[in-house]
């Protein structure tokens, strides 16, 4: 049983009190964009245009779960100072820097299966553990050039250049 | 009733916890408990000794979550530790230091703003994260015995007793329900939520939010200060919505999909249950029922106490971002 000081049935009757007419509009509940396949393509077209190396080198290439880990944390940019704790210590690790790293990533199937997309629709191309560019990969260039030109997704790519500088290694994901 | 797993599993959990960790677990089971429990914060002035009073303060509880090192568990460095601590917790509450060898008065200012007038405590209980060996009990109640012959006993009564309890007591003091074993397993989520303030969390003074209680004042200008109350209620129930949100989303997609189901599944439920209904209240109502039903079904109690904030949060966060409206300029 609610209180009676339960703030919300208190709304309730003021509301009737005023005479006021209330709606629901459940259109506007506004699903969070972190189930938006749009804004996974987009995220995904950042950390390769960013954190992928220099095309003119070789081809930009990622392993899968370090893009899946760099986009999670390009929208969480409060898990930015711990990660990179524990990177830092990847050779020394003791479970205070351990528990730092970001494990909810692993929850994160909207990416999967945003990556499974690109695959299919040949933006992307699997090689082993890594992800690399597909034969449509110039798609993937516009949709992250149309971002910068409209300074979309600033924050996600401010954190991601950050993380740029962090070198991947496999023995980092070990265990994860 | 608590099933025998669900005893099983708390005491295991609670014996794996050191430090702070396990004084909170302590503080928090027995506030479940025992309607009448105090913590004792010990920040800023200190503790004074005590880390729990309760049945009118004649009850003390003092705990212990020593770092369980494998070199320690072999020994009697992990028994001396508990016994060196339980002891220097039982000198402040009896007022006493040691002087060299020898024990003297040192008066407990701490304590004295604690304690109320002229009341005494008659038990007191340590708890203790490991309690394998019994042999911590004899040294302590030898300590005991001997510090209450030396004490002016200001604080504790002359016929004071003492017990020491572990984990399996602690399991055993009541039922280990839902939330107690999600609270002891994701202990830093509660206390996100629970620590979650307005004044952090929405920053833009809500926006709409706040244009929609602008408006009810104007409707209602006698009940502006009432009205006012509402609105800060809801705002800090918010706030514990939005930290849970951040929390999940963080740490657990699965757990976040389910909070976000709550609350669109509440707004179209609401909309057609209420759909003949005029009543604002019968409305506002439908939808605090609603989001209250869909939590449990997504969560189960697993929040406990807490469940009436984030749900009542959640209702604050549909006024906030637009689903529920009742200005007659946005129709």
């Amino acid at each position: 049983m609610p209180s009676e000081s339960d703030p919300v049935r208190d709304l309730a009757a003021v509301l009737r009190e005023a005479g006021a007419s209330a709606r629901v509009r459940p259109e506007r509940v506004v699903r969070s964009t972190l189930y938006d396949l749009d804004y996974h393509v987009a995220l995904i077209s950042c950390v390769f245009f960013i954190t992928a190396g220099d095309e003119a080198v070789s081809r930009h290439r990622v392993v899968a779960h370090w893009l899946k880990i760099l986009q999670f944390i390009a929208v969480r940019p409060s898990l930015l100072a711990d990660f990179q704790i524990w990177a830092g210590t990847r050779r020394h690790q003791d479970l205070d820097t351990w528990q730092r790293m970001p494990r909810g990533y692993l929850g994160d199937e909207t990416h999967d299966r945003t990556v499974e997309l690109l695959v299919a629709g040949g933006l992307l191309a699997r090689e082993g553990d890594e992800l690399v560019a597909g034969s449509r990969f110039a798609d993937l260039r516009r949709i992250y050039e149309d971002l910068v030109i409209r300074n979309l997704l600033h924050s996600e790519r401010v954190t991601l250049l950050e993380l740029s500088r962090t070198g991947v290694n496999k023995t980092l994901l070990k265990g994860t | 009733m608590a099933s025998r797993s669900n005893l099983s599993d708390y005491e295991k959990l609670i014996g794996k916890l050191e430090g702070n960790a396990f004084e909170e677990e302590v503080c928090a089971r027995l506030q479940t408990i025992f309607v009448g429990f105090q913590r004792i914060p010990a920040k800023p002035q200190g503790d004074g000794g005590l880390d729990g009073l309760s049945h009118g303060q004649e009850r003390a509880y003092c705990c212990y979550g020593p770092e369980q090192e494998a070199r320690k568990l072999d020994n009697k460095g992990l028994k001396d530790d508990i016994v060196n601590k339980f002891s220097g917790d039982m000198r402040k509450l009896f007022e006493l230091e040691f002087e060299n060898i020898k024990i003297k008065h040192r008066p407990n200012e701490e304590l004295e703003t604690i304690m109320g007038a002229d009341r005494k405590i008659t038990h007191i209980r340590l708890i203790v994260s490991w309690f394998d060996s019994h042999r911590v009990i004899g040294p302590l109640n030898t300590n005991f015995d001997k510090y209450k012959v030396a004490s002016q006993l200001k604080f504790v009564n002359a016929d004071a007793t003492l017990t020491v309890w572990g984990p399996k007591d602690l399991a055993a003091l009541g039922a280990v329900d839902e939330h107690t074993l999600f609270r002891i397993q994701n202990p830093a989520l509660i206390a996100c939520v629970q620590a979650a303030s307005a004044a952090e969390l929405v920053k833009n003074g809500g926006g709409d939010f706040d244009a929609k209680f602008d408006d009810l004042k104007q409707r209602r200008p006698e009940s502006a200060s009432k009205i006012d109350g509402i609105a800060q209620k809801l705002r800090e129930a918010w706030a514990a919505a939005i930290a849970l949100d951040n929390d999940l989303s963080k740490n657990s997609l699965g757990l976040h999909q389910v909070l976000e189901s709550v609350r669109s599944d509440a707004a179209l439920s609401a909309q057609v249950k209420s759909m003949s209904a005029t009543d604002p209240y019968v409305l506002i109502d439908r939808m605090r029922e609603e989001v209250a039903d869909q939590f449990e079904q997504g969560f189960g109690n697993r929040f406990g106490p807490l469940t009436l904030r984030i749900t009542q949060g959640i209702v604050a966060g549909l006024v906030g971002e637009c689903p529920i409206d009742w200005r007659d300029d946005h129709a």
